[in-house]
């Protein structure tokens, strides 16, 4: 199965638009809207047996970007499914109850970039540190580092170059 | 009754801070619960703050023994940006190192599992077979690991031609070892008991919870990115993916094994075909655009996606290791299970532990002597030295030319 | 009065605590070295269990809030106690065999079960769940491994006709060891595994399994009392063998050449466990309970109908 193919047999089976976007002969973009994403899980994961291998979630300036990314293993080529969660209302399907190996990367970008998982079954915090709170994300384009460490009393105090100006008057 | 038995996050059976919960019944396991997060570092979020040719170090130090395969993984994500084919010399250098770092991983892996269910002559044995090969790193790129070597559009540096005998010869030497231990897992009656049947993770459930690597070929799946997807030299060379389908920690065990005697076969044609020439592709600029990289690191296939909005800066970097959707397996794999065979389901994904290794000796022979990180460095250059001198010496070069 | 005193040097010094554990100590680091060279280690120097002992002496002593206090500390030496009381019987037995009491085998085996259950009391009174799963495996490890033990020491009093351990080593000075008999062959093939389980070596270590369960019973304790343990199951790995020398292979004795061959039967013993350790991982409770209570009680079984035959 070519991509072209795949292609074809994605417009006939789904009832939803969507956009293409060809890279390489190995790599393909697909376009959705959110309201479809749990449709086209099920066609090319439960339908197409593809293997789904991550997710990964992107700030931008429209609002959040989630690309799931679907390999085809014996058709050697990747389809990326990308879906937008808008700034205001940021809040997309869980696909956990279809693909059981979501439930973690799911809770990452919950975690990281603030994006509920509607149906999750279990939607906590999975890497973020303690100190961190609920309503800070460190991968959203606003997140200030700096002024978060200086909010927290996390900046350095000292400098580094102090202990090693130390050392040098004690060998003279 | 129900207790929580607490596994980690400082456990003899894991070296880095990870926390399994397990819900027990007497000594059935009932619930599990997993908790990571305590070594994050943050890596994607720093890259967004590196060049791309800094961010090729800074995926070397996600891990201490996949250094080459992330390296690998993100330079395959920006040239297939790029959309740029690297040179043929390049491409073999890759697979050997890769190679190489996946006797390695297995070897370590196989003896920690050993430590797990205490056979610890195992580990120690398994352990003593896996130095030639980290010497033979060293001696090959400078370092056991984390050797720099990688770069987007090619290798950073040329492997010398004049090296590769010796890497031969420790081959031969190792073979018959890796043999002895394949042939010593099959006919031991009492680990064959222990690890039989034990944490089996279905084909269903394999592809349910999309694992990867040598856990998901355990069960039947027939995946292998190192032919899914081909990258590096392996469409030129000719080997075979290992599947079983037992599923259980035994097959596991199985399949590593024999993937160590693959790496092998491997290793020794891409010595051989290797060709003379280029090894680097100048890259200039990196435009807009996304890419996407898969490596077959030893525990399953990393992934690496990479989005450029045209500076010299990567907009956003996301690594995705197999550990990461191997674990979620355990719900699968260690319900109904007794305590004494979950460890050793924990252990067989084979979850990434980062280790720095350098030291071989902490005490030089006269006495106690602590050294400074200037000794140790110097230590460090003596060794790789040595490790040359030892080798081949020019004298030897004759000699190992039969193993060519 | 001169009794007493003489009866509390036995206990105390010899053969009863200090030989005893001095020689322990010896014996675990032959346990250590020839591990070590198994797998292709340097091993410790000779000093290294003194060393150990003697760090562990000095330590900070934590009793945890959970712990029910006099039993977490009183049973390390429980069992110190019956150790040495085995030590100081076994080997005045041993030195002279008119020395002797009615029944005295069956008070020893009866004091043989007391180093576990006092392992297993200090597990459960400490209060964590680890070692409350650990002290529940010895239990079951028990249970496996003292029943065919027992079918053994049973085919000796058959065949001796005497279940006095002085008699027992006077019958064989005068017939020769009873080793050269092949049921007794298969009974001392039955004490070797008891061996094994009793004093917890791999393939039974399954209650201290230090990758599952942390160590079990001894996860909390630290300092002086987790010494204390260290000694007894030291202590342990004298006094195990050394009975079973007494009622299979001829006792040992103190006079000429005779020390000699006795420390020779000693080590083979103790090398047997060690390799036994090292070439087996560690099998899980279920399967351990079934090897001893099928294929182990079987053993001991034709042992005994073997005896009854006359071979």
């Amino acid at each position: 199965m070519k991509i072209q193919e795949f292609i074809e047999i994605l417009k006939s089976k789904s009832k939803f638009p969507f956009e293409v976007q060809q890279h390489s002969e190995k790599r393909v973009y697909i376009r959705i809207a959110r309201e479809n994403l749990k449709d086209i899980a099920i066609v090319i994961f439960k339908e197409m047996n593809a293997k789904f291998s991550i997710a990964s979630g992107v700030h931008i300036r429209e609002g959040f970007e989630v690309l799931y990314h679907f390999t085809f293993d014996k058709d050697k080529f990747i389809c990326t499914v990308r879906t937008l969660a808008p700034h205001d209302d940021p809040k997309l399907d869980s696909l956990v109850s279809i693909i059981p190996g979501a439930t973690w990367i799911e809770r990452e970008i919950y975690d990281i970039l603030g994006v509920q998982f509607l149906g999750h079954p279990n939607l906590k915090r999975l890497v973020k540190a303690e100190f961190l709170g609920e309503k800070e994300f460190p991968f959203r384009k606003d997140f200030n580092i700096k002024k978060f460490k200086e909010d927290h009393g996390l900046a350095p105090k000292i400098s580094f170059i102090q202990p090693v100006e130390q050392t040098v008057k004690k060998s003279k | 009754m129900r207790s929580i038995i607490p596994i980690g996050p400082f456990h003899p059976l894991q070296d880095e801070p990870e926390n399994f919960l397990l819900t027990v019944e007497g000594e059935t396991v009932v619930d599990i619960d997993v908790n990571i997060g305590y070594i994050h570092k943050g890596i994607e979020l720093l890259a967004q703050q590196k060049t791309y040719d800094q961010t090729v170090f800074l995926v070397e130090r996600i891990c201490g023994i996949c250094s080459i395969t992330h390296t690998v993984c993100f330079c395959n994500a920006v040239e297939d940006l790029l959309k740029v084919e690297i040179p043929e010399r390049a491409k073999y250098i890759r697979t050997i190192l890769g190679e190489i770092e996946r006797i390695h991983s297995h070897l370590l892996w196989m003896g920690l599992a050993g430590h797990f269910i205490g056979y610890n002559t195992v580990f120690m044995w398994t352990w003593k077979y896996r130095e030639p090969i980290l010497d033979m790193m060293e001696y090959l790129t400078g370092n056991r690991q984390s050797c720099g070597m990688l770069k987007v559009g090619g290798v950073r540096r040329n492997l010398e031609d004049s090296r590769f005998p010796a890497l031969l010869k420790t081959l031969s030497e190792m073979e018959p070892k890796i043999k002895m231990l394949a042939e010593a897992v099959q006919d031991d009656p009492v680990l064959k008991a222990r690890l039989e049947g034990v944490g089996v993770l279905t084909k269903k459930d394999a592809i349910d919870y999309c694992v990867v690597g040598p856990t998901a070929r355990a069960s039947g799946v027939d995946i292998d990115v190192r032919r899914d997807d081909p990258y590096a030299a392996y469409p030129y060379l000719d080997w075979n993916v290992i599947v079983l389908n037992g599923g259980d920690v035994y097959s596991k065990f199985l399949v590593r094994v024999l993937e160590v005697l693959e790496a092998i076969k491997i290793l020794r044609q891409a010595v051989k075909q290797i060709p003379k020439g280029d090894f680097l592709l100048e890259i200039k600029e990196i435009p807009p655009g996304e890419g996407i990289g898969r490596y077959e690191a030893p525990r399953g296939e990393d992934i690496h996606y990479v989005r450029s909005n045209g500076t010299n800066f990567p907009e956003r970097l996301k690594v995705r290791a197999p550990s990461f959707i191997n674990i979620p397996s355990f719900t699968a794999s260690c319900i109904g299970q007794q305590i004494a065979d979950v460890t050793i389901t924990l252990a067989a994904v084979d979850p990434c532990y980062s280790c720095t290794e350098r030291m071989i000796s902490a005490r030089d022979l006269s006495g106690n002597k602590k050294y400074s990180q200037k000794d140790l460095l110097e230590i460090s250059h003596q060794k790789t030295l040595e490790i040359s001198r030892n080798l081949a010496r020019p004298a030897d070069l004759p000699k190992l030319k039969k193993y060519l | 009065m001169e009794n007493l005193v003489l009866y509390l040097l036995a206990f105390l010094v010899f053969p009863g605590f200090l030989f005893t554990s001095t020689f322990g100590l010896v014996v675990s680091w032959i346990d250590r070295k020839v591990s070590a060279r198994i797998q292709w280690r340097v091993g410790p120097p000779f000093f290294q269990p003194f060393y150990d002992l003697f760090k562990l002496w000095q330590k900070e002593l934590i009793i945890p809030r959970s712990a029910k206090g006099m039993a977490f500390i009183i049973a390390p030496f429980i069992g110190l106690a019956a150790t040495s009381l085995l030590a100081s019987i076994i080997g005045i037995i041993n030195l002279n065999p008119e020395y002797q009491f009615v029944g005295d085998v069956i008070v020893i085996v009866y004091l043989m079960m007391i180093p576990p259950l006092a392992i297993i009391w200090g597990g459960f009174s400490s209060g964590n769940p680890l070692a409350a799963l650990g002290a529940n495996r010895e239990i079951k490890l028990m249970m496996g491994y003292e029943l065919p033990f027992i079918l053994a020491v049973v085919t000796v009093f058959f065949k001796v006709g005497s279940i006095s351990l002085g008699e027992i080593i006077q019958y064989q000075q005068v017939h020769g060891a009873l080793l050269n008999h092949p049921s007794m062959l298969v009974a001392f093939a039955v004490s070797l595994l008891w061996l094994q389980a009793k004093l917890g070596e791999i393939p039974f270590d399954i209650s201290e399994a230090e990758c599952e369960i942390m160590e079990g019973p001894f996860i909390e304790y630290s300092g002086p009392l987790l010494g204390v343990y260290k000694v007894m199951m030291a202590m342990l790995h004298v006094v195990c063998p050394w009975f079973l020398i007494s009622i299979f292979w001829g006792g040992t004795s103190m006079q000429g050449w005779g020390i000699l061959w006795s420390v020779l039967k000693f080590v083979f013993i103790i090398v047997l466990v060690i390799i036994i350790k090292n070439t087996n991982p560690r099998v899980r409770i279920d399967q351990a309970v079934k090897f001893f209570w099928g294929w182990v009680t079987l053993l001991a079984l034709i042992a005994m109908v073997l005896m009854f035959l006359g071979y």
